[in-house]
């Protein structure tokens, strides 16, 4: 199994679930930024992000939600984080981010946050 | 209990054990550092998630001195240096990078840096948030060597 994964699911009304998995570190944050940036490029702004197979997350994997969250924002989009674990929701903790991201216990919830 | 147990206990008495792992300057080799790491941890039956804090700072220091002291050069050794007692477990991160002090660095203005959007620039914060305590020292004439400490809660003892 690769270190990291990326799931892409679109759906209606401009909704994308990314589906991440694995280690999110300084070597992989790389793959995650520029799927991101691509959503944003095809005007994509809405983004549920399902955190639940995130086993790891470095401050550069934080980085690129804090770098993201912004340009959606400024779209009339938002970037939900759905169902981190311990260790990842404390990474966010500390870095102060867990004010400024929304976190939603499962996809329905993320949807609705979005609409 | 086998031989692994009275090793354990007699080494009690001092250091529990050392051990060490040396890599190139590749970012791939993060998960080598982090499985090494764990492995430790592991092996001293840390509490999860006070492993976890260990992993990850050695992480952000690796993935620091990879970006910033070897400046994207792939083959340069990074060597770590761990050894516990009963009282904490000491994990020292080498380089032969330029010699640069981390820790003359600030914490970063968080909410600032959030706003801004600034998506670098916070391994230094979470290292020393992660750790009891951080040391760092200048090579001669060049290189840098950080130590990090992780104090135990709880008398710890070596699984074999």
């Amino acid at each position: 199994m690769p270190a990291f994964q990326i799931l892409k699911e679109k759906l209606p009304d401009g909704i994308v679930i990314l589906t991440i998995r694995g280690f999110l570190d300084a070597h992989t944050f790389e793959e995650l930024e520029k799927t991101i940036d691509d959503l944003f490029e095809s005007g994509v702004y809405k983004l549920t992000v399902d955190l639940s197979g995130l086993d790891y997350i470095s401050s550069a994997g934080a980085g690129v939600f804090i770098g993201a969250i912004g340009r959606a924002q400024e779209n009339d989009g938002n970037i939900i984080l759905m169902k981190p674990s311990a260790n990842v929701k404390e990474v966010f903790d500390l870095l102060g981010l867990s004010h400024i991201f929304t976190f939603k216990d499962s996809r329905e919830e993320s949807v609705k946050a979005l609409r | 209990m086998g031989l692994g147990y009275a090793e354990s206990q007699v080494a009690l008495r001092g250091r529990l054990f050392k051990t060490g792992i040396t890599v190139s300057s590749q970012p791939a080799s993060l998960s080598l550092v982090r499985d090494f790491i764990g492995r430790v941890t592991e092996r001293l039956q840390m509490p999860r998630g006070e492993a976890g804090q260990c992993v990850l700072a050695v992480d952000e220091a690796v993935a620091n001195i990879m970006e910033h002291g070897y400046g994207g050069v792939s083959d340069a050794p990074i060597e770590i240096d761990v050894e516990a007692d009963s009282a904490c477990l000491r994990i020292v991160v080498r380089d032969e990078a330029d010699t640069f002090d981390p820790l003359i660095v600030p914490d970063p203005d968080l909410p600032r840096h959030v706003a801004m959007g600034r998506n670098r620039g916070l391994g230094l914060f979470l290292m020393r948030r992660m750790m009891d305590e951080v040391h760092y020292r200048a090579g001669e004439p060049i290189g840098n060597e950080l130590t990090l400490i992780k104090r135990f809660h709880r008398p710890v003892r070596c699984a074999f």
